[in-house]
């Protein structure tokens, strides 16, 4: 009886059920913004338009999948964009000086990493040893690398391509296609199933919920905590490496202004995507939903013409959205409920009761 | 002054409250009478809570009447609550530590002099003037950060009096004093009552009740279910009355056998001015309990052992090795730990009762690095079953469960890995009286299988009940032992204030 009971349950109310759980929100905030572009602008839907959406969320994504890792411990890392400047230099100028050999690629691609290596490590060390607030070490941090990247690129742009260019590694990372997808986006694609393993599959991702969810519980249960944030800041540094060195080989061009403004995206990203600042909450999904939003927004608004003056504008408004949205479902979660909702609920039950008693 | 004949102050009357469609509250009624201190006892869960934020303001009632002196009195915000003279302290208090007791007492009710400014002067008089009345010992000008918890309960009294309040409804409050300060705070609520003031006092804690308690409610599954004069306060009915059905005989008590291949060494420990000098010896299959004043060591000496603080000298040793500065590696020797602020340390309340089964056990059901639901699931499913963890519902954020449930999931994850030094931190405290009986069962049953279990706990009766030999810390050394033979709840309390009794050996 039970079973039939369940059959029963109407296609409105299965609708509704949907439309509040997290993937039915995110499937009516995509088909909204289709909705929006098909009406004002119907370039949007062309082939050529989407793979450049699809580059745009591939770098977001990258970066959003590293970003995940600090902010699930309950840390922030503004300094990804400065990060994907500097290893997107250390790519470009080392292939451009080294004479455009696959030793002179690798070297630079070496370099990048190491970078990201260094200095996630130190964000890892300043943030879990001295305790230092996350927003403000990496906020330094982001002002230091931009500043050793102007001096390691004397201020000049690099454009690292030759003529020929079309057959070479640095060509390849950015812009070769693979089955019908810029590398670049299989690129994400890897990072996304690397990231998801690790976060659901190893007992280092889920520690770390544990770690952000509640620092000192997590050490009392024998978890290394210090070492657990550290790792966390370099994934997140190395991601930032990869997506600048993928960034400059797409646009062919690397430099002091590389990536700027990449951080405020990526925490947007985030923030769309439902996972909690403070930490201990979110996962994959939300991540690559937030770069998809975002890469498809900032599309929107070079494609209606909408000048770049007011991007940060609907970007701030959209980030303010995505909060309340998601503070309110928390609530709802919590079981908190406006006074006048419970006094709804109240009566229809007393009403159910007296209906029951009548019979 | 018999409380029996005085008139009746606050009056309850069918109160119904229903959150998402569930009742919590079903018709109760409930009065309290001008200078008497009325108990209200319940599990977690029975609905105190929700009724005191009824009459508080915090929560609208559905249905039922309120009246205060006899006149009704319609409550649906704080202000209207404090407006009818009621006021409440929490178990959590609301002071601002870096404000002085005068300037808390008078926070959001300022007596304004000229021009519209607060009167400090005035205020301060005021206080001062509450405080010798009432003949608390405190001072006017401290600022509260300075004050231990029991001076800092006195402020919230006083903000309470300052007020005129006519009724004080207090929450647990001794829930973070230690024995001696308890003391001062029933010194203190029996010259609140001689001096006319109604008292609501809810507690988990018998023995307080029993002393303090003029009558007694007693709520079970959101019904009020008896109310009892002062002659009638029985250990064993109240229990009855709050879980509904009656009781086993309680005197269970028998000594299992030790197991001396199974030792924990403590020697000569010390921690900054706290632990000056602890030395002793914990068996298998023996329960012991460590007794002492909150702030006397207990906590640091129990996380040294554990190695969650490092000792500045001494030696712990397990079985003839000394035991690792690192967490890890103790749990891994089979040590584990249950802390005192469950809230903040037990648990991960956004995560899982299955995550937070798991993340105890990692090292045994995932040594590689990688994690095997399977064997995750099984964990936690055997975990909710074997402790009774309820709702049984693996995938529900432990931070949604009760209290005492919580501490069946903080307990259990430990348990499953039987350990062989288990230390407890107050296990028992905000636990409801049920789930008290099946936490003490699983510790005689580890007990039993031949491991240590150490306690520390406040709780006396609980302490003097469960223990098979009680230390009872005072200046940071061991001031006393007790055997469970003969060891009486006055006894530990004297120990702890360093009072030596004949129950006791002195060390």
């Amino acid at each position: 009886m039970n079973g039939k009971a369940k059959s029963n349950v109407s296609a409105g109310v299965r609708i509704k059920g949907f439309l509040g759980s997290k993937w039915g929100q995110r499937a009516v905030l995509l088909i909204l913004s289709a909705i929006v572009m098909a009406i004002f602008e119907p370039k949007f839907f062309t082939g050529g338009n989407w793979s450049s959406i699809l580059l745009a969320i591939a770098l977001y994504g990258i970066m959003a999948c590293g970003m995940l890792f600090v902010i699930l411990i309950g840390c922030m890392d503004l300094s990804v964009g400065s990060m994907a400047a500097c290893a997107g230099a250390y790519l470009a100028f080392n292939w451009v000086n080294g004479g455009y050999t696959p030793q002179a690629f690798l070297t630079g691609l070496l370099l990048g990493l190491i970078a990201g290596v260094i200095v996630g490590l130190l964000h890892g060390v300043l943030v879990a040893f001295l305790n230092l607030p996350a927003f403000v070490v990496t906020l330094a941090t982001q002002y230091l690398i931009y500043g050793y990247v102007v001096w390691y690129t004397k201020g000049a742009f690099i454009y690292p391509t030759r003529l020929n260019t079309g057959g070479d590694i640095f060509y390849f990372i950015g812009n070769q296609r693979f089955l019908g997808l810029a590398m670049p986006v299989w690129i994400f694609i890897i990072v996304v199933i690397i990231t998801a393993f690790i976060l659901s599959k190893t007992t280092y991702g889920r520690r770390l919920y544990a770690v952000g969810g509640s620092n000192r519980a997590a050490e009392l249960v024998g978890i290394n905590t210090k070492r657990h944030t550290i790792i966390a800041f370099i994934i997140c540094s190395l991601c930032s490496s990869l997506a600048g060195m993928v960034l400059v080989s797409m646009n062919m061009v690397s430099g002091c202004t590389t990536a700027q403004g990449y951080q405020g995206d990526v925490l947007m990203a985030m923030m769309v995507g439902g996972i909690n600042l403070a930490g201990g909450e979110g996962d994959i999904s939300g991540a690559v939903f937030g770069a998809l939003f975002v890469g498809i927004i900032n599309n929107m608004i070079i494609l209606l013409g909408i000048p770049s003056d007011y991007k940060d504008t609907i970007q701030g408004v959209i980030i303010i959205a995505a909060v309340a949205i998601n503070v309110y479902q928390s609530r709802k979660a919590a079981g908190i409920i406006s006074p006048a909702k419970a006094r709804r609920i109240a009566e229809k039950a007393a009403k159910e009761e007296a209906a029951k008693s009548s019979q | 002054m018999s409380a029996e004949t005085n008139p009746v102050l606050l009056e309850c009357k069918g109160i119904v409250k229903q959150f998402n469609g569930i009742q919590v509250l079903k018709n109760v009624d409930l009065d309290v009478r001008r200078g008497e201190v009325h108990a209200l006892m319940g599990e977690n869960g029975a609905g105190k809570s929700t009724i005191i934020k009824i009459i508080t303001g915090v929560y609208t009632r559905d249905a039922g009447e309120i009246y205060m002196d006899g006149e009704m009195v319609n409550i649906q915000t704080r202000q209207d609550s404090r407006d009818a003279g009621i006021s409440v302290i929490y178990q959590e208090l609301s002071l601002l530590p870096a404000l002085t007791v005068t300037e808390n007492i008078y926070l959001g009710q300022e007596i304004k002099g000229k021009l519209g400014l607060p009167d400090w002067k005035r205020m301060r008089k005021e206080t001062q003037a509450l405080i010798e009345h009432y003949g608390f010992d405190i001072n006017p000008d401290a600022v509260v950060e300075t004050l231990g918890m029991a001076k800092r309960q006195m402020v919230e009294i006083l903000k309470a009096l300052a007020v005129k309040a006519k009724l004080i409804i207090m929450d647990e409050p001794t829930a973070s004093l230690a024995a001696s300060e308890s003391e001062k705070l029933f010194e203190t609520i029996n010259n609140l009552k001689s001096r006319g003031a109604a008292i609501l006092y809810i507690s988990h804690r018998l023995e307080e009740v029993y002393r303090l308690a003029d009558r007694l409610t007693v709520m079970r599954d959101g019904k009020n279910v008896g109310v009892l004069e002062k002659d009638e306060i029985e250990a064993r009915r109240v229990i009855e009355l709050m879980i509904g059905h009656k009781l086993k005989n309680e005197d269970d008590y028998f000594r299992r056998p030790i197991h001396e291949e199974n030792i924990l060494e403590v020697k000569d420990l010390r921690y900054k001015n706290m632990l000056k000098g602890i030395s002793f010896t914990a068996r298998g299959g023996e329960i012991l309990g460590i007794g002492g004043l909150v702030g006397s060591g207990r906590t640091e000496l129990i996380s040294c052992i554990y190695g969650a603080m490092k000792q500045d000298s001494g030696t712990i040793t397990y079985n003839g090795k000394p035991t690792s500065h690192k967490i890890l590696a103790n749990m891994k020797k089979g040590f584990g730990l249950v802390p005192e602020d469950r809230r903040r340390e037990g648990f991960i309340p956004l995560l899982s009762i299955q995550q937070n089964f798991a993340l105890a056990s990692y090292d045994k059901i995932a040594p590689t690095g990688i994690v095997n639901s399977r064997k995750e699931v099984e964990l936690a499913e055997r975990g909710i079953k074997d402790y009774d963890v309820r709702p049984p519902m693996r995938n529900l954020p432990v931070g949604n469960l009760s209290g005492g449930n919580q501490q069946k999931v903080v307990l259990g994850r430990w348990l499953a890995r039987h350990p062989n030094v288990l230390l407890l931190d107050e296990p028992t405290a905000g636990v409801d009286v049920g789930v008290k009986a099946d936490l003490y069962q699983y510790m005689r049953d580890l007990a039993q299988e031949g491991h240590i279990v150490i306690m520390v706990s406040s709780d006396l009766a609980e302490l003097t009940y469960i223990s098979d030999r009680i230390l009872v810390i005072h200046n940071g050394v061991f001031f006393e032992e007790f055997m469970h033979e003969n060891v009486t709840q006055e006894a530990v309390l004297l120990a702890s204030s360093g009072v030596h009794t004949e129950e006791g050996r002195p060390l």
